[in-house]
């Protein structure tokens, strides 16, 4: 057993749209170990999702294609693999939760029924008859008492579904967890329950977790390394203290995200924004992709801001790294870090 | 900056120009009206009527461009002329329909309670009624005729309309925008015109379209019981109903209407869909 | 002219349900002084945007009073309701589904000057919705484009300039920045502080984001399941959380700094139940961990002093009556 569960290597993903294609995901790279959490933090648009889709090979077919780079699961390529090789990973060995654990249920099965079909399905060393007890287990693990296995996820209110749709995750003991969005729906004090519950979780099952969020709170209370995702890119990557660190050298994007929340340990009287908006993913700078709101930006070093169509060839952006601690940026060299 | 002033159906016409396959179906509209209109000037009436025993049967010629029927009367007239009583039929009771659902709709889902439970039980114990008893009771109490057979069909089609139009509003007025619309002080009758109806207009078009084909093979189907226009008045479904017996040697009978019927459905359907994205800003600049 | 500019007494909303009553707002008491903000603070299902909506009488209430500038807005009739409308406006938290998708953002923003005859001409409309739109940050190009056309951001701004486009007095905020991505969250509570100080507008902030709340309020409500628990100053609300709800409430926010992984916050037990016909006494106690006997029977507002009163026997302080808004009101 390799220590790396999960390698992505610039990893490309296009979506099809009427404007043209739409670069989703633009060369990010990074690996996971056995056991570690990483948190992918982000806007919407960023492509976090769209990564974590690729993972278990559930883009849309027809819409989005991967026009580069590779994932590898367990020293396994993710791209050819036979579709019924991916079955059985995904569920298995690799699972997700979604974010919206209202629809992401069957309305008209119980839920044990739901969590009794993902062990049938992956765990043949499991007695049809010891099914019940084992779904009770999974059940208290997430602390749903085993005797409302028999309802409807009707009957359960926003922070149980969601606990629900994670013991049907971790049902066969996951090597992968991938959570997107997991809290966002909830309510502060539920979703403190569940990071609560997540944590406890990661520890008892030692699975390694991919958590995508646009809350730096909730990396920041369970992530070990962080990659921070800007229009496809990773432009900041390392441990939690890396990126965490106000010490540390950042990229002008964290910076600005860090300036954009509210702080409630001290008293700002006003926030910093990042002006601007995200580039358009079908419209792309030919430079750096921060370019256009970046306070820092250098045409002679940063590239254009126009597009690639009209700006000729694109610019690439050195990365500056120490350690695990990577940057794209131009404004820092290894040394800097 | 100069604010644009265009009033929302001059936008609408720009937008369904760049569609070409509807502006082609517009003018195949247009055409079908103008022949029904000007039928007299294409053809006398009295040859659609006038019956012609040497000519029964006979095959498309010069003379007879669609042929003759079993009592020798020219095809080609009667599907001219029949052109007005089906188009009256279609757009007629498509347009008594349309109007009496959007009201009744927009009416039960916007004021709500006892009157929105009377509408919808009405319209429970209409459709529960089969059409053909409703058309035949309504020639009973008014007799036969143009205007009747219109209301008739009207009627029948309405239960379904309602419905339709009611939840559709229904889903529109529980939008923020409409709660928007209320904090700035606007009235419930300025709310529906300018707030709901635009809203709402696509969802109607569409299915006002839908039913122009449907309503004329209705009006067949009522004339093929002897409720629809009396004899010998051409009228599509009535022309294609006789042919169909001699379908077999004189397939042209039926060939001829069943072709306009064609025609006519297709490219109001079309046109429809068209008139819909037209109507929808949010459609701009693609189609 | 008094200092307070909107007073609620003894607000409440029942809604009927097949179950019994639903006490969605129970007994609301708040002051908001001209010129500052309250935030209102709470979990889904507390009430919160159905506070709003019955300070602006889109929802009527059961009972109660809402005094504006002195006058009960629960009794105006259509015509005074009418006029009202002009002075409290209302920011809406979905920047999709609170413009309608077919009217272009000149006619979003120019609508209301249009029904209240505010512009002489249409020269002077337009120039006045041009003023509006370069008051909250947009560029005049945007003039003919439709919603669909344009990003949250930005579609929130156009919610800010219709709301503002009749110059209000008052402005209640129903969540919105929580569509919003946070650096365009920034954005847009910059915006609105801006814009607070330029026109002297008065704000009611409603949202479940703590962090948001604090930075943008003066004063701070929490509501739980239709009833305030505990309200006070900013500082001292999250300095010195009176209420047990409160204190978990602030717990259980994720600190975006290093030093709180895998730190167990204090939980708080259960999930927020609904107040379909609630029994008397404290609504929290079910879930909390100091409840005694004594909360199922009675639920005492206490004074802490400096503007803080809060809900719960177990905090000291002098017996608080309801009526800090009666007396500002009077």
């Amino acid at each position: 057993m390799s220590e790396k569960l999960l390698e992505i290597n610039g990893l490309r993903i296009e979506y099809t749209s009427e404007n043209g294609p739409a670069k989703a995901v633009n060369g990010i790279t990074f690996s996971l170990d056995r056991g570690q959490s990483m948190g992918l933090v982000g806007e919407t648009g960023a492509g976090k999702t769209t990564t974590a889709l690729s993972i278990l090979r559930l883009l849309p077919k027809y819409t989005a294609k991967v026009t580069g780079g590779e994932i590898r699961f367990d020293g396994r390529d993710v791209m050819s693999v036979s579709e019924a090789e991916m079955r059985a990973i995904r569920g298995g060995r690799a699972a997700m939760i979604f974010q919206d654990p209202m629809t992401s249920l069957d309305p008209v099965i119980t839920v044990r029924d739901q969590i009794a079909e993902v062990l049938l399905l992956h765990r043949e060393d499991l007695d049809r008859a010891n099914v019940d007890a084992e779904v009770g287990r999974i059940l208290e693990m997430v602390g749903i008492p085993a005797a409302r296995m028999h309802e409807y996820p009707h009957q359960f209110s926003g922070g149980m579904k969601q606990r629900v749709m994670i013991a049907i995750a971790i049902a066969c003991n996951p090597e992968l967890l991938i959570a997107d969005e997991p809290t966002t729906a909830l309510d502060v004090t539920i979703q403190a329950q569940v990071l609560s519950m997540m944590r406890r979780l990661k520890r008892e099952l030692h699975s390694a977790l991919l958590l995508i969020t646009h809350d730096l709170g909730v990396v920041a209370s369970i992530c070990d390394i962080i990659g921070i995702m800007y229009a496809g890119e990773i432009v900041e990557f390392g441990t939690l203290e890396d990126i965490f660190d106000p010490e540390k050298k950042h990229h002008p994007y964290t910076v600005g995200l860090f300036g954009s929340i509210p702080n409630l340990t001290m008293d700002a009287e006003r926030l910093s924004p990042i002006p601007g908006l995200m580039p358009d993913p079908t419209d792309l700078p030919a430079g750096c992709s921060f370019g256009p709101r970046c306070p820092h930006y250098d045409p002679a070093r940063c590239g254009s801001t126009d597009p690639v169509g009209s700006a000729g060839t694109p610019t690439e952006i050195p990365i500056a790294r120490k350690g695990q601690h990577q940057i794209r940026c131009v404004l820092y060299a290894d040394a800097d870090l | 900056m100069k604010v644009k002033r265009r009033s929302s159906f001059l936008e609408a016409w720009i937008r369904l120009r760049k569609n070409k396959l509807a502006i082609v179906c517009l003018a195949v509209v247009c055409l079908l009206i103008l022949i029904a209109v000007f039928a007299d000037l294409i053809t006398p009436y009295e040859n659609a009527i006038a019956n012609n025993s040497a000519a029964k049967f006979a095959k498309p010629s010069a003379e007879h461009w669609f042929g003759c029927d079993n009592l020798g009367r020219d095809m080609f007239a009667r599907v001219i002329h029949g052109s007005r009583v089906s188009l009256l039929l279609g757009f007629g009771a498509t347009a008594v329909a349309t109007v009496a659902a959007s009201l009744l709709g927009s009416a039960a889902a916007f004021i709500g309670g006892k009157f929105d439970t009377v509408v919808m039980r009405l319209a429970d114990i209409l459709s529960s009624i089969p059409p053909i008893l409703l058309s035949l009771a309504i020639a009973a109490g008014f007799g036969r005729g143009l205007p009747q057979l219109v209301i008739s069909i009207a009627i029948g089609s309405l239960p379904g309309y309602v419905r339709i139009v009611r939840s559709t509003v229904l889903g529109i007025s529980g939008q923020e925008y409409i709660e928007a619309a209320r904090s700035m002080g606007f009235g419930t009758g300025k709310i529906i015109v300018s707030e709901i109806l635009p809203n709402a207009l696509s969802t109607i078009l569409v299915q006002a379209t839908m039913m122009v084909s449907a309503n004329i093979l209705s009006g067949t189907m009522l004339s093929f019981l002897g409720l629809g226009v009396p004899v010998p008045r051409p009228e599509w479904g009535a022309i294609m109903s006789d042919g169909l017996d001699y379908i077999r040697y004189a397939s042209h009978l039926v060939i001829f209407p069943t072709i306009f019927i064609a025609i006519t459905a297709l490219s109001i359907n079309i046109l429809g869909d068209g008139l819909r994205d037209a109507f929808d800003p949010r459609l701009k600049g693609k189609a | 002219m008094s200092d307070i500019l909107l007073a609620c007494n003894h607000l409440k909303k029942y809604f009927p349900t097949p179950a019994g009553y639903l006490h969605a707002v129970d007994d609301i008491n708040l002051t908001i002084p001209r010129g500052k903000t309250l935030g209102i603070v709470g979990e889904s299902g507390c009430g919160k945007s159905t506070l709003g909506r019955c300070i602006l009488r889109l929802i009527e209430p059961t009972s109660g009073e809402v005094l504006f500038d002195g006058r009960d807005v629960t009794k105006m009739d259509q015509k005074e309701l009418h006029k009202m409308r002009r002075e409290m406006q209302l920011i809406f938290q979905d920047p999709y589904a609170s413009l309608n998708p077919r009217k272009t953002v000149f006619q979003t923003i120019s609508e209301p000057m249009r029904i209240y005859g505010i512009c002489k001409d249409k020269a002077d409309l337009e120039r006045r919705t041009l003023e509006l739109m370069d008051t909250v940050g947009l560029s005049d190009r945007y003039i003919n484009t439709y919603p669909h056309e344009i990003d949250g951001g930005r579609r929130q701004r156009i919610g800010i300039a219709r709301a503002l486009s009749l110059d209000p007095k008052f402005v209640v905020c129903d969540e919105p920045v929580s569509a919003l991505d946070v650096s365009i969250q920034a954005q847009i509570l910059n915006l609105m502080m801006d814009l607070q100080d330029k026109m002297g507008l008065t704000y009611m902030f409603i949202t479940h984001n703590l962090s948001v709340v604090k930075h943008i309020s003066d004063e701070i409500a929490v509501l739980y399941l239709g009833q305030m628990v505990e309200r006070a100053p900013r500082n001292e609300l999250f300095s010195n959380p009176a209420h047990p709800y409160t204190q978990a409430l602030l717990s259980a926010i994720p600190i975006p700094a290093l030093g709180y992984k895998d730190k167990e916050p204090e939980l708080i037990r259960g999930e927020v139940s609904s107040p379909i016909n609630p029994k008397p006494g404290c609504r929290f106690a079910p879930r909390c961990p100091y409840a005694t006997k004594q909360c199922q029977e009675e639920q005492p507002m206490r004074d802490l002093g400096n503007g803080h009163i809060v809900a719960c026997h177990r905090c000291g302080g002098a017996p608080a009556n309801a009526g800090a808004a009666e007396m500002a009101a009077g």
